[in-house]
């Protein structure tokens, strides 16, 4: 308030001190006004007047604060006038004071702190010597400020302090602030630093543990000796930029440690990472990870520093056990069979592979929850076996092996087949026991099908009837049943010595033998007859069959099952005998009345004779009677044979005769009711047959259609020839593929019956009175047309009729040479095209005239070659082709062969003067490789060209 | 109804002195108890705004001085005598 400048003077004191009186009483007035409640007043410009009252406040307040501040500081802190002359101490400075036992009066305020500076030199210290030069240039102002560290080490503690001089004005000299700080922990931490600095190294060098630090902003990456080792690169070569690092890795766990790094970066977690390093010289090494990020306030990683390890033994143990362990893993949960660990004593379960389940129907877990349960699931009756084997086996160094019952949750039984070994360690202690189940439930059940099924056997075999016996080759008995025994009155104790030939009659041997070798060459024997031999030599008569037991392709056993058949024998003999005696009463009258039929019309003739005939009937007369003779003592001849079984003889036979000589007979003999008719569709092919054989068959045919016509009627002869083919063969089991020629007798009689239709052809059946038929005729006629290869079919209706058609397999080929001269009609053409092929033109105009006469259209070719340009251009047209085999330019078998090539069904008619059954001609045999079998022998008539021509179109 | 209007004061003080400091106490204890949450105080210490005093006709700190709501009022003191204080800011029927 009072100018700095002023010049004070005399004259002015007294006016001075009436302003200090006025302003202290304008003070006291306005504080009284105001009650205390104001502490300035303003004047007109605002400037502000501070009471007194609230000025000695505020000072007071201002030197309280201060106190309190300079009190709450740890720092010892003496303030210094510009002497040096110590002002005032703060809490600190005395604490230290006391605590330090520096008994200077009121802690030294009041003393010159130089002073004591430099009493403390005088002791030798030259800290102090330096302190007080450093406080006196504050104090002159010639420093800034002073600070320096200094040891003061008590006698129970080491002790650093740092000590400030700070002037208290910057720019006159107006004391200083002096603080001593205790820096000891300070001093303590940083030395302790450098010693975990130097142990950290020692360590990570000896662990071979490499440190990183990593400068995030500035990509500069810091590593020690240990990382360099690491990843085998020299200290010059690594740039220590991020990039530099991931170069060094692995090129396969490249990408995942970088993903690694911003994972850790980004803060979603701690970088701790394995990951492959490659060396620059290619080689390997696994590597562990661990880093720390540190973070700026704002969470931008800055920095990350971390460790580097080497476990690439570690790694590779890891992964051999690993690999150990998925083999052994894989193994077992493929096994089918239950795999187990347990501990020596049993009670704990180390492992139990997946099968058990499918075989228990228990979960693994289960059993690895309470090892000791599957007991409980055992079949009761096996329990204890089982307790007692498991027991054995983890006292005594015996192994396991034991089948027993469980049963599945389903209630399902299974048989368990449970093998346990034991496992020794090299110091031959009990380590642990290991075991297998086996789920044997099916073999199980096949072993006990099996013992059923030979139960099942054996007791048919010993119940049989029959005499069952097992032969080995060497003759030996392996088995025979019970009805064998008591047959042959052997006991068990008597077969060791047995033979097969023991057994049989003497006068069998032989036979035996024979039978008894095919059988041991596999041949299975049926319809043996034998005779055995008894034990009491009663012979017993056997029929059976002997099959040979075959193993890897050879006879090791027969097994022959014998019927005794003594009694049925004798029997069947009665039976027969009296079946012969019968057969011959039967059979003098069925002969008695086939003779009949043949005396009847010589009977009748004889008469005739006896009245004069015209000469030619007499001539008629006598040969009817002529040919009766005859067929009587054929019959009587043929009756032999067929009482014999001899096979009669085989010509060549022209049905229509046959058919011609029967018609004469029957309208001779028969009554004039039955009227006879014949009808023919061409010339039937002939057949080869016992012309006296096939003259009965249709006699009896005749005579039995007769008697089915006691009132008269139409007796019907019909011959036709007929080719079978397959579809007709398979559907009737007699017939077989082929040309067939088909008599027909057909009458307009009574009909069979169906009973009597299905027994008529049985022996001895018969539907005529007793003493009239003998009940072979039918099944003589059925005898001798299936020893022809032939067959009979009928047909009949009730009251209308009944026709036998009697199939005879034909001979076309043979008709050629059969009835020359034969007046029956040649064949005629349809108006079919035939290709006439021959060099010599008398030949060929002497086809085409013949065929052309029979209804044939003819073309001509000279040679080969204009056959086959007039066969391409008209195939179609032509429906058969006559070519002679030897031509200029292109032979038949070159026309042939081109003709089959373009149409392979084509009709072809070879004439030829060669022989056409000499397979060893060359021509014949190319000829009939290329499927021409059709010949015609030069030279031939118009007759038989017509016939081979007519058998080309109709076959 | 009346408990919306906002009351808005402007407290003159002289630095860090005993009264002023007091009066500051006492007036904001005044409004949170009286006026929460509808009261505004500007505070204007004279050493550093004289104009402020001036343009104000303020002679005296603490010297309160009540803007709004209607009529203006002047109050000079620490604010002690809190009933004194509350008749002359006219918060009594506003308690109420």
């Amino acid at each position: 308030m009072i100018p700095d400048k002023l010049p004070l003077s005399v004259d002015a004191t007294d006016e001075v001190s009436t302003l200090i009186e006025t302003l202290l009483k304008t003070s006291q007035r306005v504080e009284e006004l105001t009650g205390g409640e104001v502490d300035t007043v303003l004047d007109s410009n605002g400037r502000a007047f501070l009471l007194p009252s609230a000025q000695d406040q505020l000072r007071s307040n201002e030197a309280a604060r201060l106190t309190a501040i300079l009190n709450a500081l740890p720092a010892n802190i003496a303030l210094l006038d510009f002497q040096g002359g110590i002002v005032l101490v703060n809490e600190a400075w005395r604490q230290h004071a006391d605590a330090n036992a520096l008994t200077v009066p009121g802690y030294g305020v009041g003393l010159n702190y130089l002073d004591f500076c430099d009493r403390a030199c005088g002791g030798g210290s030259s800290d102090a010597q330096h302190v007080a030069k450093g406080i006196r240039s504050v104090l002159n102002s010639k420093e800034e400020s002073f600070s320096m560290e200094y040891p003061s080490h008590s006698p129970t503690e080491q002790r650093w302090f740092l000590l400030t001089v700070t002037p208290v004005a910057r720019n006159s000299p107006n004391g200083a602030v002096i603080m001593h700080l205790n820096i000891t922990e300070r001093k303590l931490a940083s030395s302790l630093v450098v010693e975990s600095r130097q142990r950290l190294a020692l360590a990570t060098e000896s662990a071979h543990i490499g440190i990183w630090d990593w400068d995030v902003a500035a990509n500069k990456m810091i590593w020690d000796r240990q990382m360099y080792e690491l990843y085998g690169l020299r200290e010059q070569d690594f740039t220590g930029a991020y990039d530099a690092w991931q170069q060094g890795l692995h090129p396969e766990d490249r990408s995942r440690a970088e993903a690694e790094i911003a994972a850790a970066l980004a803060g979603d977690k701690d970088f701790h990472s394995e990951f492959r390093v490659m060396w620059p010289n290619g080689e390997v090494r696994d590597i562990e990870a661990h880093g720390l990020v540190q973070r700026a306030c704002d969470g931008m990683a800055t920095r990350m520093i971390g460790v580097n390890w080497d476990i690439t033994g570690r790694k590779r143990g890891e992964s051999a056990l690993r690999e150990s362990n998925e083999k052994f893993r894989q193994l077992a949960d493929n096994l089918t069979d239950a795999f187990w660990i347990r501990s020596p004593d049993m009670r704990e379960l180390y492992y139990m592979s997946p099968a058990f389940a499918r075989i228990w129907g228990r979960s693994v877990e289960s059993m690895y929850a309470n090892p000791q349960q599957w007991a409980d699931f055992i079949l009761p009756e096996d329990r204890e076996r089982v307790a007692g084997a498991f027991t054995a086996l983890s006292k005594d160094a015996s192994n396991l092996d034991i089948e027993y019952r469980i049963v599945r949750p389903d209630g399902a039984l299974r048989w368990i087949r449970s093998r346990g070994f034991q496992v020794r360690d090299a110091a031959n202690t009990l380590i642990r026991q290991t075991g297998i189940m086996t789920d044997i439930t099916a073999q199980r059940q096949a072993a006990d099908a099996l013992r059923e099924s030979e139960e099942r056997y054996r007791d048919l075999f010993e119940n049989a009837s029959d005499l069952i016996q097992t032969v080995a080759a060497n003759g030996a008995l392996l088995y025979v049943n019970q009805a064998w025994r008591a047959a042959l009155g052997y006991k068990e104790d008597d077969m060791p010595s047995l033979k097969f030939l023991d057994l049989i009659s003497p006068d069998q041997h032989a036979q035996t033998e024979l039978w008894f070798r095919q059988a041991l060459a596999g041949a299975p024997v049926s319809l043996v007859e034998s005779q055995f031999v008894s034990k009491t030599h009663k012979q017993i008569l056997v029929e059976g069959s002997v099959s040979p037991k075959v193993v890897n392709g050879e006879v090791v056993s027969l097994r022959c099952i014998f019927r005794d058949v003594t009694e049925k024998k004798g029997l069947e003999a009665q039976f027969l005998r009296a079946q012969r005696l019968e057969g011959i009463g039967a059979l003098a009258s069925g002969v008695a009345h086939d003779l009949n039929n043949m005396l009847a019309p010589i009977l009748m003739s004889a008469p005739m004779l006896r009245w004069g005939l015209k000469p030619e009937q007499f001539e008629a007369t006598l040969n009817t009677i002529e040919s009766c003779a005859q067929r009587g003592a054929e019959m009587v001849k043929q009756l032999l044979t067929f009482g014999r079984g001899v096979e009669g003889q085989r010509v060549l036979l022209q049905p229509d005769r046959l058919i011609r000589e029967i018609i004469k007979i029957v309208e001779g003999t028969f009554p004039k009711s039955v009227r006879v008719r014949s009808s023919r569709e061409g010339a039937s092919w002939p057949v080869l047959g016992d012309p006296t054989q096939l003259h009965q068959v249709l006699l009896n045919l005749c005579v039995n259609a007769r008697d089915a016509m006691p009132k008269g009627g139409t007796l019907t002869y019909k011959a036709e020839n007929v080719t079978l083919d397959q579809q007709y063969a398979a559907m009737a089991t007699e017939a077989k593929a082929g040309p067939y020629v088909i008599i027909r007798v057909a009458d307009t009689g009574t009909g069979i019956p169906k009973g009597v239709l299905d027994r008529m052809f049985e022996p001895f059946f018969t539907t005529k009175e007793l003493g009239i038929g003998t009940g072979l005729g039918l099944s003589t006629v059925l005898g001798i047309v299936r020893s022809h290869g032939g067959f009979i079919k009928v047909d009949t209706e009730m009251g209308r009729g009944t026709e036998f058609a009697v199939y005879l397999p034909a001979a076309p080929e043979r008709s050629l040479q059969g009835d020359k001269g034969d007046p029956s009609p040649v064949p005629e053409g349809n108006g079919e095209t035939v290709l006439v092929v021959d060099d010599e033109a008398v030949i060929t105009e002497a086809c085409r005239s013949s065929l052309e006469k029979h209804g044939y259209r003819v073309l001509i070719a000279h040679d080969g070659v204009e056959a086959l340009t007039i066969y391409a251009t008209r195939a179609a047209e032509i429906g058969a082709i006559i070519s002679d085999l030897e031509m200029p330019f292109l032979d038949g078998v070159g026309l042939v062969r081109a003709v089959k090539r373009m149409q392979p069904e084509a009709r072809i008619l070879i004439a030829t003067a060669i022989d056409s059954s000499d397979a060893r001609n060359d021509k014949v045999a190319q000829l009939r490789e290329i499927g021409a079998n059709s010949f015609l022998t030069k030279p031939f008539n118009s007759n038989t060209l017509l016939l081979a021509l007519h058998h080309q179109f109709h076959p | 109804m009346l408990s919306h209007i906002l009351y808005t004061f402007r407290l003159y003080v002289a630095g860090e002195t005993p009264s002023s400091a007091l009066a500051i106490a006492n007036l904001s204890a005044l409004c949170r108890a009286r006026l929460p949450d509808r009261h505004k105080i500007e505070i204007i210490d004279v050493f550093r705004q004289p104009k402020r005093a001036m343009a104000d006709g303020i002679i005296m700190t603490p010297t309160l001085f009540k803007l709004g709501p209607a009529p203006i009022r002047k109050i000079v003191g620490t604010l002690s005598q809190t009933l004194l204080v509350t008749q002359a800011l006219g918060l009594e029927a506003d308690a109420a």
